[in-house]
């Protein structure tokens, strides 16, 4: 099975929603800032809760804010 | 900046190394091969102590204002810590106890040439395991949270 890496538009969405913080949106979810900050930095992929309260919080449909990309 | 987490596997991993050190030191002595760094050895490891235990303290003491103090990343490293110390643990104590039994079969005269042919001994080896398991777990949540994932 090859393995893949999910990318997201996490940090594009904060400045699109009224420059929303990291801080913020980590209040929102219930996640600490580092976490966000390692989401956009690709460095950690979110459980599926977790992608979907983000989502939530920017109105889009889950499929709009992470991507899946397979590596050979 | 690091997340609240990162920052106590920090000041933990300082106070079990500093109380591993201490620990072996007062069993079995400094050794002679070095007998000059022992101060500052000493010196170096009291003050990671204190750092660790004021460090813990003030976390301790200002949880409550953090909204979120362990969240599911959190969660999946010290999973990650508590997986390889639960291994080191297993194979230290699967270790002692072959020792032990190895030491049974040999008698009293045999056993003085094994590491851990008295009891004592095998109660201070236990002991440094036990802190070591927590080093290893502590260590490994600190590379799972400086690395990619």
């Amino acid at each position: 099975m090859s393995k893949g890496q999910i990318n997201n538009q996490i940090r594009k969405l904060r400045f699109m929603q009224g420059e929303m913080t990291q801080a913020e949106l980590a209040d929102k979810v219930g996640v600490t800032r580092q976490t966000i900050n390692a989401l956009e930095a690709s460095k950690y992929s979110p459980s599926l809760e977790l992608a979907f309260k983000i989502a939530d919080v920017f109105s889009k449909p889950i499929s709009e804010v992470f991507f899946y990309q397979a590596t050979e | 900046m690091m997340s609240r987490q990162e920052i106590l596997s920090w000041s933990s991993l300082g106070f079990s190394l500093s109380v591993v050190f201490f620990y072996i030191i007062f069993v079995f002595g400094w050794p002679e091969i070095i007998p000059d760094y022992s101060d500052r050895f000493t010196k170096v490891f009291l003050n990671v102590f204190w750092i660790a235990l004021a460090v813990e303290l003030i976390i301790g003491l200002t949880e409550h204002k953090s909204k979120v103090l362990k969240d599911e990343r959190d969660e999946k490293i010290e999973a990650y810590g508590h997986k390889y110390a639960y291994t080191f643990l297993s194979v230290s104590i699967v270790a002692i106890l072959f020792q032990i039994m190895l030491s049974n079969f040999l008698g009293p005269e045999g056993s003085q040439y094994l590491l851990l042919g008295s009891t004592s001994m095998i109660i201070h080896v236990l002991f440094i395991v036990l802190f070591a398991s927590s080093i290893v777990k502590r260590i490994t949540m600190i590379y799972h949270y400086k690395k990619e994932w």
